[in-house]
């Protein structure tokens, strides 16, 4: 069992690394509900709340774009990584790994 | 869908920003809806309202929902806040002085009801506070909204010497008690100078002691020096530890009560001792005359002597660092 920290900490550590799970995430075509189920299922828990906003202002930034379309006879709007996008995780993805490798040293 | 969605839904929907209301309600729809059927299945198709309920206490708060799609989420943010937070207590520490002189004026000067008129002061200085603090945030809030950045063009060689708020020797405290104590005392004669003035006599055994008309010249500077050590305890109060600005005011201080002291002690007959006629003791009352006619011009050598040592002290720690 691992030693309890303050959820304030956990939440920092956690959310710079969000964008990149979002992102990664976003390689294949969802819409929220299933994008954070997904993520759940993956050990990146997220509300909703947290979630959509962050959609729309990852999009806003040109690195998602999205659809409303139908499916099972209800609108949803699905979110897919743009080119802009694929070249912004490229980027993370290699910061990421510097920043694990430098931390593991550390660590 | 579920009269409660729905009207959770409407309350988001109106804190929402006009131009992308629907679209992001529709969302929102679509995914408690997802979570709603989710939950029926969990539950053999039968959902009740408390259930509901929880479902969107766990969602957050309309206003807070809605709130994570505005695009500014703070006022003032933390490039900005050092200085809003630096203007705000300087303003608090202005207004803060104002408050006790405008206070300290009119117990002084007011001839009806010193006390009432000293509140009135104190409760208009308050709002006075009130009121321009909340310009002062408009104006950082502004600032904020401006892009303006503080620090962008910091130089440190620009940075000034001689800081006025923030302390300089934080592992030299001084104590609050000190302070506490300072007020109170400070308090008590200022009280004290202003009330005795006009019957400047003191009595104590058989022996009365009496000021010439001397006195009068003094009672302005020894009040004026009464209310500088008042806000100057105030202020070790509220920053309990050295500055050298804290330093410089004690010397200057201690520095002016040495020259009163000194005036004082030029002034002959400033204070004379007699005897009460018809003392109980005369020639006690006689010994205890001669005796504090010598002690006074003493005990005002004394303090100054000890005033200058105190001087010297801070004179020293200053050029020290």
């Amino acid at each position: 069992m691992g030693t309890p920290i303050p959820d304030s900490l956990r939440l920092e550590l956690r959310r710079g690394s969000l964008v990149l799970a979002v992102l990664g995430a976003l390689r294949n075509e969802h819409y929220g509900y299933t994008l954070c189920r997904l993520l759940g299922d993956k050990g990146i828990n997220i509300e909703e709340s947290t979630l959509y906003p962050l959609l729309r202002r990852l999009e806003s930034q040109g690195l998602l774009t999205s659809e409303w379309r139908d499916e099972n006879r209800r609108r949803k709007r699905f979110y897919r990584l743009s080119d802009q996008g694929e070249i912004a995780l490229a980027g993370l993805t290699d910061e990421w790994s510097t920043l694990n490798q430098a931390l593991n040293k550390i660590l | 869908m579920h009269p409660l969605i729905d009207t959770y839904l409407l309350h988001v929907k109106s804190y929402l920003p006009r131009h992308s209301r629907n679209d992001i309600a529709a969302e929102l729809e679509d995914n408690l809806r997802s979570m709603l059927e989710d939950l029926a299945e969990a539950n053999d198709h039968s959902v009740s309202d408390e259930q509901v309920a929880e479902m969107l206490i766990a969602f957050g708060h309309p206003m807070l929902v809605a709130g994570r799609y505005l695009p500014r989420q703070y006022l003032i943010g933390p490039s900005v806040f050092p200085a809003y937070w630096h203007a705000l207590k300087s303003l608090v520490i202005i207004f803060g002085a104002i408050a006790i002189l405008l206070a300290l004026g009119a117990l002084v000067f007011e001839s009806q009801a010193p006390l009432a008129a000293a509140v009135r002061t104190v409760g208009s200085t308050a709002w006075g506070l009130l009121a321009w603090s909340a310009i002062l945030t408009a104006v950082f809030a502004a600032l904020e909204q401006s892009g303006f950045r503080f620090f962008d063009s910091f130089r440190p060689e620009h940075l000034s010497r001689w800081p006025v708020l923030a302390p300089r020797i934080q592992s030299n405290p001084i104590p609050r008690f000190e302070s506490l104590f300072d007020i109170v005392f400070s308090i008590t004669v200022l009280v004290w100078w202003i009330g005795d003035f006009s019957n400047a006599q003191l009595r104590f055994a058989d022996v009365e002691a009496d000021w010439s008309t001397a006195y009068s010249r003094f009672f302005v500077p020894v009040l004026a020096l009464l209310i500088l050590g008042l806000i100057r305890a105030a202020r070790n109060l509220v920053r309990p530890y050295w500055t050298n600005l804290a330093r410089i005011s004690r010397m200057t201080h201690v520095g002016l009560w040495i020259a009163v002291l000194i005036w004082a002690l030029n002034t002959p007959g400033l204070v004379t001792f007699d005897a009460v006629e018809g003392a109980g003791n005369p020639e006690f009352a006689a010994r205890l005359v001669a005796g504090l006619e010598q002690s006074l011009p003493r005990l005002l050598k004394i303090w100054v002597f000890i005033g200058a040592a105190l001087v010297a002290f801070d004179l020293y720690r200053l050029l020290r660092r």
